[in-house]
């Protein structure tokens, strides 16, 4: 899934820097719609544990998808705390509930690694890139990814 | 769209669109025998306009075609053919291969070659002598007689200056009708006349225009000898000549009492492509500087000022521009001034009062479109989705208030409140009726499907429309036009016999299929009725156990056979027509019609025809439910298929194999847990001190819908769940409630279809 790293040119790409069970990722800024705070979702019938539900977002009916439930972990508890970061891919409008916004960052297509080669097929699919700053890891989401089966379809 | 070519194409389709609906009235007012001449210019002017658009982008096709048929139209107006009703056909076919070829550009239909050859073939034959275009023919029934003495200064130069094939011979034509013109300019010295200038611009012949069509066209609106003169003053030296640039500008003098309008009217199309005066003078070298000066009709967008006035008007476009009153109330006062001098002469605009102008044409007059605004589709969506936001934040801020007891002490607030919530609705209402629209044109469309499957089986059909006017919303429109394609199809293709065996039953030979539209009572029903021979039962029983659809035993009533036809992968027609049988049967005509909240019914008498019905929410956008609480979550039922609701006691609810089914008034009704059916929780094990609703289904079976509890009936706005996260079994769309959540809208067919199998309470329940 790893894209090659040209060494020739640096792009700097701007990201959205957040964390999930107290790791962090970022997504691509240009994909950002808007963030905002928790609402109770409608939960969605024979949806995946994931897809939280739907909320409204100023007229329109928007789907939730739990980050950390979709990456393997358990599912979020979501309180007042959380945060939605309201996502559009390829004309798809989503959210994404995570724990807290970290920071807006610019990384230089250079520091972009490739994801190591784990077991974790998950991991494989949905991180993108990793990026290496100031001893810590972020994980570069890929969005298009994470969406369940459904979703892409209709994307 | 940043291509300024595409932009303009997208306009030209518009264009068509319109036109094209223009002539199909027209011809069918025409085939029904209306004696109009005016109808007949109407169809000329629409298939010239859009043979002058088509040629301008190069579609050569279309240009081709609406050549021959602007040539045989011609003729009519000539008076050189007699319209009878095989013209009319004709004309008819015409004009739907210009419908098939302009979607052929557009995208999407396919021409078919040996129609369009056909169809120009067709009109050829038809034509008296010559079979090409050529405007000095045309011209000659126009000339006048009598003497005429015009200057004719260069002959040849005027044809440089226009483009250089197509206009070169205009100038000529018109100069020989000059000579044919009468010269009465001597005896009517000083008498007022209107006085046209047009000068086309060079876009105009770059549009693949004609100056002589619109000439002529002005020279029959006069009772009186027109008198043309063509200005060639501008035409510069050789040397400077270029032979792309437009030069020439027409004078023409008409009798007084046609009005200046009208004139504007046949320059409508080209109005930025020319510039046009029309205005009352005296035709004098010197222009009498005593003659009142009438100034050019402004051209104003008039609005109409009620919201409810007719927003249905927006069919009828075409015409966005109305200067036709504001023209005659600028003008006639100075008309009647222009008189004065000469009191015995009588002219019709002389009426003063500017209400009611004097109309030269009446039948025109009458057909004055009302002004429109044409708005891009998605802009309405989006007005439409605010004040959906706005009718939820009233409500919302409604409970606030009432939350917080402020309302109890404060009359203004509460007074306040009531208004805004009274005008918020008449809002979202008005909004709403932006996007309704007649099935019209929908109704058009099925007249051109009508007529080329009735050519492609060898029958003959007649499509009669009813309620034309019947206004929905444009979104259901557009999805009724591929169902009720179908069902066109299916109409002619199996419901109505050949001429054969209509005259052995003595029928007419010519079949009819009523295609009507109505409302009822917050529903709009259409109807799809043929008077051919019925539902063959003996041949469908057959074909159903054929397919395994019923079991070869079993006793089935009339209404349930009819049934049968509805049922997926059934088709009648022995062997695959190009006509229907593609594949699609009744069954997705169904699909789709339930798909838009809507049912279909048929019934059919042997011998007398088949009536299919059709009835549909008016609006996609809202629907009257019942707020249902759901293991905590807020869903809502559609109340139209809601019929009653009960708490049962412990001893009403028996079990059968596992099912859980309640007594009702003496029948039993199968028990569906929504909460399970869901997958919101495990099903219940008791249904005590829950409530049941009473739900009937597409297919006539009875549920009792296991619910929590009933929260509120109240009217929903629609919104998609497709486009953000895609289809979900059991849920039709949702809706925002008063406080900003969401909740789902059950689709009661979806949820049963899964039951059904188990319930079948009927024979048709596997099937259908």
């Amino acid at each position: 899934m790893a894209e090659p790293v040209t060494e020739h040119t640096q792009f700097m790409t701007e990201v959205i820097a957040f964390k999930v069970h107290n790791d962090e990722y970022c997504v691509d800024i240009m994909s950002v719609r808007e963030i905002r705070g928790w609402t109770p979702a409608t939960r969605l019938p024979h949806a995946p544990s994931y897809v939280r539900g739907v909320i409204n977002l100023r007229g329109a009916v928007l789907p939730i998808i739990d980050l950390g439930a979709r990456l393997g972990f358990e599912l979020t508890e979501p309180s007042e705390r959380n945060v939605i970061i309201v996502a559009q891919v390829e004309g798809q409008l989503f959210g994404l509930l995570v724990d807290a916004v970290s920071d807006i960052m610019s990384i230089g297509s250079d520091d972009l690694q490739p994801t190591p080669n784990i077991g974790s097929d998950q991991a494989r699919t949905f991180i993108k890139n990793v990026v290496a700053r100031e001893e810590q890891m972020i994980r570069f989401v890929d969005l298009k990814q994470i969406l369940p089966q459904q979703m892409a379809q209709v994307a | 769209m940043s291509d300024p070519m595409a932009e303009l194409r997208e306009t030209f389709f518009l264009e068509c669109d319109e036109l094209l609906e223009k002539l199909e009235t027209d011809l069918l007012a025409l085939e029904q025998g209306v004696e109009d001449e005016e109808l007949v210019n109407s169809a000329f002017r629409a298939v010239h306009s859009i043979k002058g658009g088509a040629g301008a982008f190069g579609m050569s096709a279309i240009t081709d075609s609406a050549h021959v048929f602007e040539t045989a139209l011609d003729h009519v107006r000539s008076g050189e053919l007699k319209l009878d009703p095989d013209l009319c056909q004709l004309f008819l076919r015409g004009k739907d291969l210009l419908t098939v070829l302009i979607g052929a550009e557009n995208g999407g239909l396919e021409a078919d070659a040996a129609e369009i050859e056909a169809v120009a073939k067709a009109f050829e034959e038809v034509c008296p002598e010559e079979e090409a275009f050529d405007p000095s023919e045309i011209f000659k029934p126009v000339a006048v007689g009598g003497a005429a003495e015009i200057e004719l200064p260069e002959l040849e130069l005027p044809a440089l200056g226009g483009e250089p094939e197509e206009t070169a011979a205009d100038p000529l034509d018109i100069l020989a009708q000059f000579e044919a013109a009468p010269d009465e300019e001597g005896e009517e010295e000083g008498e007022p006349q209107l006085l046209v200038r047009f000068k086309p611009k060079s876009s105009f012949f770059e549009r693949g225009n004609d100056a002589a069509p619109f000439i002529r066209e002005v020279t029959e609106l006069s009772e009186e000898p027109v008198t043309v003169e063509a200005d060639v003053s501008g035409v510069p030296g050789f040397a400077e000549l270029d032979p792309e640039a437009a030069y020439l500008s027409w004078s023409l003098a008409l009798d007084v009492t046609v009005r200046p309008g009208v004139v504007e009217e046949i320059f409508e199309f080209v109005d930025e492509d020319c510039e046009i005066e029309a205005k009352v003078g005296v035709v004098e070298a010197a222009e009498a500087p005593s003659a009142p000066e009438i100034e050019m009709a402004e051209v104003t967008i008039a609005l109409p000022s009620e919201p409810d006035d007719e927003p249905g008007a927006s069919e009828e476009a075409g015409g966005f521009i109305d200067f036709e009153a504001e023209a005659a109330a600028e003008s006639e006062p100075e008309v009647v001034a222009a008189e004065a001098p000469e009191p015995e002469l009588e002219v019709k605009p002389a009426e003063p009062e500017p209400a009611k102008p004097a109309a030269p044409a009446p039948a025109r007059q009458a057909v004055q479109p009302k002004p429109v605004v044409r708005v891009e589709l998605a802009r309405v969506d989006r007005l439409i989705n605010l004040v959906s936001e706005l009718v939820i934040s009233q409500s919302m801020l409604t409970s606030a208030v009432e939350s917080h007891h402020l309302s109890t002490d404060n009359r203004d607030l509460l007074s306040g409140l009531d208004e805004f919530r009274a005008l918020t609705r008449e809002l979202q209402e008005s909004v709403m009726a932006i996007r309704a629209e007649p099935v019209r044109s929908m109704f058009m469309r099925m007249g051109q499907i009508a007529r080329s499957a009735a050519q492609v089986c060898g029958k003959k059909v007649r499509l009669v429309t009813e309620g034309e006017q019947t206004e929905v919303d444009k979104t259901v429109i557009e999805r009724l036009a591929e169902p009720l394609t179908h069902m066109i199809r299916n109409a002619v293709d199996h419901g109505v016999e050949d001429t054969e065996k209509r005259t052995a039953a003595g029928k007419p030979p010519e079949g009819t299929i009523k295609l009507s539209a109505e409302h009822q009572s917050g529903r709009v029903v259409l109807t799809v009725k043929d008077d051919g021979g019925g539902v063959n039962r003996e041949a469908v029983r057959k074909k159903a156990i054929e397919k395994g659809i019923i079991a070869e035993d079993a006793q089935l009533a009339d209404a349930e056979i009819d049934q049968l036809l509805f049922a997926p992968g059934f088709s009648t027609a022995a062997t695959i027509s190009q006509v229907s049988g593609r594949g699609v049967g009744m069954d997705v005509v169904k699909r789709e019609i339930n798909a838009l909240g809507g049912r279909i019914s048929m019934v059919s008498a042997p011998g007398e025809g088949t009536t299919f019905t059709i009835s549909l929410p008016l609006t996609l956008a809202v629907l009257d439910g019942m707020l249902i609480n759901v293991a905590g979550q807020t869903s809502v039922l559609p109340l139209s298929s809601v019929a009653e609701s009960l708490r049962p006691e412990a001893e009403d609810i028996q079990n059968i194999g596992g099912e859980q089914v309640i007594f009702v008034r003496g029948s039993f009704v199968p028990v569906l847990d929504v909460g399970a059916a869901l997958g919101y929780r495990e099903p219940l094990e008791s249904f005590v001190g829950k409530v049941m609703l009473l739900v009937e289904n597409d297919h006539g079976q009875e549920f009792a819908f296991a619910v929590d509890d009933i929260v509120d009936q109240r009217q929903v706005v629609i919104k998609g769940l497709q486009d953000n996260y895609g289809r979900i079994q059991g849920v039709a769309a949702a809706t925002i409630l008063g406080d900003g959540q969401i909740a789902l809208i059950l689709d009661v067919n979806d949820l049963t279809a899964d039951a059904g199998m188990v319930a079948a309470p009927s024979p048709l329940a596997g099937a259908a």
